[in-house]
């Protein structure tokens, strides 16, 4: 019989890159770009220690992860776009501080372009790196802001940075590089205004941000809440560092500055791929194989390079001819193995169908109880998928689970010979959404696995039923027949046998007299026989006094002046016949092994009745049992066997300090 | 459900006396050295002697030396000893440690290079010989993160690996006359290999942090103790962001 086909949500084709998408990726190489050519003009120039560079490394670390983080959202993100957009214009704007900074060091006059540069230099910093406080703080993490009233803190934030941005370009200072140069156009009167007027506009943005931010946090839980609580400790730190700005050496400061800002993509970047934010985990899933691979390669080429150089004596041509084609021949199984690795990093084993069906089979094979299936199967579709949870149940009524179940639900049949045995629900990986369609895939081929041995089960668990109900009618057959035995044949037996003795004392004749004594005789062996056969159907103390008083009668047989036996008895109902033979029949062999085997000074019976259990324990302060034996030759499978008969659950715990018996039998079922 | 204690894992079978004999020999032989050197070292620092040597002390023939030399061997001796079967990243990082001994003698071998190597590997082979039970050190994923972490490793030790033995062969001073230089190859072949162990065999992932942080020591004492500042601080971040990268990575895995 075909499985039904499982429902999953349409696949939809991705669109075309659309306008926005151009613009972004194109962002993003503008300011890395810009980075790279600020780095060589530095570089070249040998302006880094200038003090007009001072500043250079946070623009160059603001310039080079915000554009990429920024695009990596905005091409990739859903209903995110906003935060991918900020995150694409500090970091742009901070590339061309840097870009314009390293163009007028590097100018050799001071040309109308040079002097441009440098009055651009002075103003774009402000819209790389005030954002980063004010703006998205209130955008993040999904683009909106926390209310409507906040629109208006956003725009005098915005008008802000605007006002600031302009006050600092027409702010009167030089630019120290090859030449000394002046701004095109400078006014300090009309700079110091902008200014006066725009720190307290973005004070209260900054101010503003970070309560966005605890807004958020209080008002999230969950997955939202985990994602808010990583940039929050970011941009934490920033503000920090810019307090601590006036305190810090140089360079430490601008270092940690430029440390500090790059926090912030890390943070974001750690909310993606750790909490699933935004629906980037295929982009980041590539890039870091990507990346991965990148590093691989370069640390194969240089290391191949030094070795091969350092053997052929410096012939620096060959060894770099041979260490890239050692590279070379590297790229295709590297490549291969990273990727693989980095799909499991992120989605276990699933793309290794063959490694998780052999895993799973190895396990059920290792397993030798089929009881454990169940849950052999939930275990290893969380364990080999990284799936959120797995719930396995069967038409039996018996349950299984794994994992903690975080998302909507997915069914998977399991099936055997045309029949349903019951069924699997899985959730997806925590973030997720829903579950993809090769998770689904697999899962279905491991229920395909699993459902013979389930079927097995299945089929235990009858033989299992029919077999507690064998034993419990036999039982009760047995307490019945013994006691018309006892009630009636004995009683008519013990009867017979006074009127034989009051009609021997009657008669005179001798012969008659011997007749009738050996007749005497002859019932009172029937009556033991008959006494005998009906002490080993059932204990005759469960019938004569019940099995709490049984129970305290054999710990009082047991007591020694070496060895106390403690009983704790609560008062039982009447109960089945199995129940009441099994327990007590346990309980003397518990007793026997910890009087005979255990050298004991202490033993504790405890028998009560619990959620329609009856637990018995008996545990000892003895010597454990002996390791060389495992338990054989105790009693320990009798044990065991009496408690299966009824369907009960037996437990032994042994070590030096002891050993414990412990026996649940359900009262209800037998 | 039936269970019978202890049943989930059969006991270790306790070692014959002989067996016991021979671990603790080769144990006690492969042992000298790095506990002399090590215990030593303590000495040198505690009591501040031979100062101009102080990098050394922490690093090459000190202090790192030893953690990763008896990091290895102690754990074998203690599973051999019980009759257990050693872990692999204790394996791994002690066949780390002997193969790094082998090149550093054969770039350095003067000045008892060669000697040195010889008897690390002949007591090294003496111990494996002894014990109850083989490690199990099976390669398997490629590990997308540990790997770019141990190949830029690779890519900065071996111009350091190269120039520190030449230094070696050189005798040119002190410090070369103590093997100085071919302690220092020495370790950084060592960590440099025990990297690559963790990137590419799953059960000895945790090597992983052993290294970043050998490597973020050895660049800290060579930037503090030593003119060099360039090499020092690349060493430094690439050990400190590797131990941050893998550290967090095994807490998560253990949960």
């Amino acid at each position: 019989m075909r499985r039904p086909a499982l429902s999953f949500p349409t696949v939809m084709r991705r669109p075309a890159p659309s306008a926005q998408s151009w613009a972004a990726g194109g962002l993003g190489v503008v300011g890395v770009a810009a980075c790279l050519a600020a780095v060589a003009l530095h570089t070249a120039t040998g302006s880094w220690g200038l003090p007009s560079a001072a500043e250079a490394p946070v623009d160059l670390a603001v310039g080079l992860a915000y554009p990429l983080m920024g695009a990596l959202v905005v091409l990739h993100g859903r209903g995110s776009r906003p935060v991918g957009w900020l995150l694409l214009g500090a970091g742009c704007a901070a590339a061309l501080a840097a870009l314009t900074t390293a163009l007028a060091m590097a100018a050799d006059e001071p040309t109308a372009a040079a002097r441009t540069a440098a009055q651009l230099s002075s103003a774009l910093w402000v819209p790389g790196f005030l954002p980063l406080f004010a703006l998205l703080p209130l955008a993040y993490p999904d683009g909106l802001l926390p209310g409507r009233l906040w629109r208006v803190l956003r725009a005098a934030t915005v008008a802000g940075i605007a006002l600031f941005t302009v006050g600092m370009a027409l702010y009167p200072e030089q630019v120290q590089g090859r030449v000394r140069l002046d701004k095109l156009v400078v006014s300090e009167p009309l700079a110091q205004v902008l200014v006066t007027v725009a720190v307290p506009l973005v004070l209260a943005g900054v101010a503003g941000g970070l309560a966005a931010l605890v807004v958020r946090l209080r008002r999230a839980s969950g997955l939202v809440r985990r994602q808010v609580v990583v940039p929050l400790v970011a941009v934490a730190v920033l503000v920090l560092d810019v307090v601590l700005q006036g305190v810090l050496p140089s360079p430490a400061d601008v270092l940690s500055q430029a440390v500090a800002v790059a926090l912030v993509p890390v943070a974001i970047g750690i909310a993606v791929t750790r909490h699933r934010l935004y629906d980037l985990d295929l982009a980041v899933c590539r890039a870091l194989a990507g990346v991965s691979l990148a590093v691989c390669l370069s640390g194969v080429y240089l290391t191949a390079f030094g070795v091969l150089r350092a053997a052929l004596a410096d012939r620096t041509a060959i060894a770099s001819g041979l260490a890239a084609a050692l590279t070379g021949l590297l790229v295709l199984p590297l490549g291969t193995r990273l990727a693989r690795g980095v799909d499991r990093l992120f989605y276990g084993d699933r793309a290794d169908r063959y490694l998780v069906l052999s895993a799973f089979s190895a396990t059920l094979r290792e397993r030798l109880d089929v009881a454990e299936v169940p849950q052999a199967v939930c275990d290893a579709i969380v364990s080999s998928l990284r799936l959120g949870s797995a719930e396995l149940v069967l038409g039996s009524g018996r349950r299984a689970s794994a994992g903690v179940a975080g998302g909507p639900g997915t069914r998977v049949p399991l099936q055997h010979r045309g029949a349903e045995l019951g069924s699997v629900t899985v959730t997806p990986r925590p973030g997720e959404r829903e579950l993809d369609e090769r998770d689904a895939e697999l899962v279905a081929a491991l229920a395909d696995s699993a459902a013979p041995a389930v079927a097995a089960l299945q089929l235990t668990d009858s033989l299992q039923q029919a077999r507690e109900g064998l034993v419990a009618a036999r039982e009760e057959e047995r307490r019945r027949v013994r006691r018309d035995l006892h009630d009636g044949v004995g009683a008519a037996l013990a009867g017979v046998r006074l009127q034989m003795e009051s009609a021997r004392d009657l008669v005179e004749d001798p012969l008659a007299g011997k007749l009738l004594d050996a007749a005497s005789d002859g019932l009172a062996e029937a009556v033991r026989d008959l006494r005998t056969v009906t002490d080993d159907l059932r204990p005759p103390a469960l019938d004569d006094l019940g099995l709490a008083a049984s129970l305290r009668t054999l710990a009082d047989r047991l007591r020694t002046p070496g060895l106390e036996v403690g009983v704790d008895v609560s008062p039982l109902p009447p109960l089945p016949a199995a129940v009441d033979v099994a327990c007590y029949r346990i309980a003397a062999e518990a007793l026997a092994n910890a009087v005979r085997h255990a050298r004991a000074r202490r033993v504790a019976l405890c028998v009560r009745l619990d959620g329609g259990e009856l637990q018995l324990s008996v545990s000892d302060d003895g010597v454990g049992l002996p390791q060389e034996r495992g338990g054989r030759g105790i009693g320990l499978e009798s044990m065991r066997q009496r408690t299966e008969e009824v369907g009960g659950r037996f437990e032994i715990a042994s070590g030096s300090s002891g050993t414990s018996v412990r026996a649940a039998l359900p009262v209800e079922a037998a | 459900m039936t269970t019978l204690a202890p049943t989930d894992r059969p006991a270790p079978t306790r070692p014959s006396a002989l067996r016991r004999t021979a671990v603790a020999g080769t144990g006690v032989l492969a042992g000298l050295f790095p506990t002399v050197w090590t215990a030593g070292t303590v000495v040198e620092l505690a009591t501040g002697a031979e100062r101009d040597h102080l990098y050394h002390q922490v690093t090459g023939q000190g202090l790192l030396l030893g953690a990763l030399w008896l990091g290895g061997l102690l754990p074998l001796l203690v599973a051999g000893w019980r009759g257990r079967r050693p872990a692999p990243a204790a394996a791994a990082l002690h066949l780390a440690v002997m193969a790094a001994a082998v090149v550093a003698g054969a770039l350095s071998p003067g000045n008892g290079g060669l000697f040195v190597a010889a008897f690390v590997v002949l007591t090294g082979a003496l111990v494996w010989t002894a014990l109850p039970l083989r490690p199990r050190i099976t390669p398997g994923g490629l590990d997308p993160v540990l790997a770019p972490l141990a190949l830029a490793a690779a890519a900065l030790f071996v111009p350091f690996v190269v120039s520190e033995s030449a230094l070696q062969r050189a005798m040119g001073n002190k410090h070369a006359e103590f093997s100085h230089y071919f302690d220092m190859t020495w370790i950084g072949v060592a960590l440099v290999l025990a990297a690559v162990a963790a990137a590419t065999v799953p059960a000895t992932r945790r090597l992983g942090l052993w290294a970043m942080l050998g490597i973020a020591v050895v660049g800290g004492a060579r930037y503090a103790l030593t003119p060099e500042t360039t090499w020092s601080l690349a060493a430094l971040a690439l050990g400190a962001v590797g131990a941050a990268v893998t550290g967090m990575r095994l807490a998560r895995r253990a949960g």
